[in-house]
């Protein structure tokens, strides 16, 4: 019995715990979303032999400032899965397309419209040109007050119906 | 062209032409950020304080991008290399040297710099050198947003009133022959060009410039110190009729940029060491 909770409590090491473990670490600005929905979490390797993990992280926007912490809990937490965790910031670029569906979700239930999808479009359009959808009630009658917000990637955004202001995930 | 895939591809004698080319490109960025930053609470209204703050933001950003790579190409420290140069050796053009100025003058110089800047992103991103495409993709998905807010408040403010017309135009008056020192050559630019790391000459980055600006000034009846020839064969050809300032690739700075780097690099000097 004690020997089945051993191993249930270390199961083998593989990239799929890896990603599992990184679903629970939330953006440090946006915390009701993980690293993993907001698409931050590039590349996974993992060497179970050596007890070794390598994880390719790349930040948003370029001044994130949120990064270094990111890749200090990242490497924290991966270190309760292997002895050697290697966290590398590299430049691949980011689109907020990379959103997960249920990051979409989790942005809009605490105040924050989700980023139009850009495809291969151009992203001002994307917040200039079309109605912003408010996500307190859902009615477009609104307006871009601000294209920069309290971090690079959010906007500010008022709804005329519900007299609300909101913050208006930008397309990137 | 071949590409050079990273630091470990780059034949010597191409070694110290790149770090400098780099150092230009993020020392540009870097030192236009400072000036923005400084508008963080005091900014003419409340959204422009976040903006600014989110622009000077977003600048410093991509400066650590090119950093980075001259970290990496030259095993110094990130911080050593932003904040452990004398001033004469940054390399920043001298239209960044001025300090912030009033409100006028802040956008004024944005809108100069920021026009220059788009078009030579959009010719980097077919550099040979990988990590300069590589990191010029994705600063070019954030600059849209800077392009905006600048061509915005530039026409604000020449269709404003007759003070904030006037403060514009002096501030373009003063800002002019800074602004054709953007295209002062890099060093060793010959060399660049040659490996493709640089794919188009400044003097020629200087004529798509002005031809991207010329409509926008001519529409605006705005200070435009250039005549404009007409080609038989091809485009206008643009030939100021001021000269530019140069010197800033060079390491020539002017007392404001000391001044400021007095103040940015201050917290470092007292402990390089320190650890962050």
């Amino acid at each position: 019995m004690s020997k089945l909770i051993a191993e249930s409590s270390h199961p083998a090491l593989d990239e799929q715990r890896v990603w599992d473990t990184l679903s629970n670490v939330p953006d440090p600005e946006l915390p009701v979303i993980s690293v993993v929905d907001m698409g931050i979490v590039q590349h996974i390797r993992v060497d179970a032999a050596r007890s070794y993990i390598h994880v390719d992280i790349t930040p948003t926007f370029a001044g994130c400032p949120a990064i270094s912490q990111i890749r200090a809990e990242i490497r924290n937490r991966l270190l309760q899965l292997a002895s050697t965790v290697e966290v590398d910031v590299t430049v691949q670029p980011w689109t907020s397309d990379l959103l997960k569906e249920e990051a979409r979700e989790k942005l809009r239930r605490v105040g924050i419209a989700p980023p139009p999808r850009i495809g291969r479009g151009r992203a001002v359009p994307m917040l200039m040109n079309q109605p912003l959808t408010c996500p307190h009630c859902g009615s477009q009658q609104t307006t871009l007050e601000n294209t920069f917000g309290p971090t690079p990637c959010r906007a500010i955004a008022y709804c005329a119906q519900c007299h609300q202001p909101f913050e208006q995930f930008k397309p990137l | 062209m071949s590409e050079i895939a990273g630091s470990q591809a780059v034949a010597p004698d191409l070694k110290r032409p790149l770090i400098d080319f780099l150092l230009a490109l993020a020392d540009d960025e870097f030192v236009l950020g400072y000036w923005d930053s400084e508008w963080t609470g005091v900014a003419p209204i409340l959204e422009e304080d976040v903006a600014s703050s989110s622009i000077a933001q977003d600048e410093i950003g991509h400066a650590r991008l090119f950093y980075q790579e001259v970290a990496t190409l030259t095993g110094m420290s990130l911080d050593r290399i932003a904040y452990g140069r004398k001033p004469e050796e940054y390399r920043q053009v001298q239209l960044v040297d001025h300090r912030r100025g009033d409100w006028a003058f802040t956008i004024a110089r944005q809108f100069l710099y920021h026009i220059a800047d788009q078009l030579r992103l959009e010719h980097l991103s077919t550099s040979t050198y990988l990590p300069i495409a590589q990191a010029v993709a994705k600063i070019q998905r954030e600059e849209v947003y800077h392009q905006m807010h600048v061509h915005a408040w530039l026409e604000r403010l020449a269709e404003s009133t007759p003070e904030a017309r006037q403060r514009l135009e002096q501030a373009l008056e003063c800002l002019w022959p800074d602004a054709l020192g953007m295209f002062e050559p890099f060093p060793d630019e010959e060399l660049l060009l040659r490996a493709g790391i640089l794919t188009l000459a400044s003097a020629s980055l200087q004529q798509e410039w002005l031809a991207a600006i010329a409509p926008v000034f001519e529409r605006l009846q705005l200070p435009f110190p250039v005549s404009r020839m007409e080609s038989p064969t091809g485009a206008p050809k643009y030939q100021p009729v001021i000269a530019p300032r140069l010197g800033g690739r060079r390491g020539q700075h002017t007392p404001d940029f000391v001044g400021l780097w007095e103040e940015m690099t201050m917290v470092y000097r007292v402990e390089p060491q320190a650890s962050w």
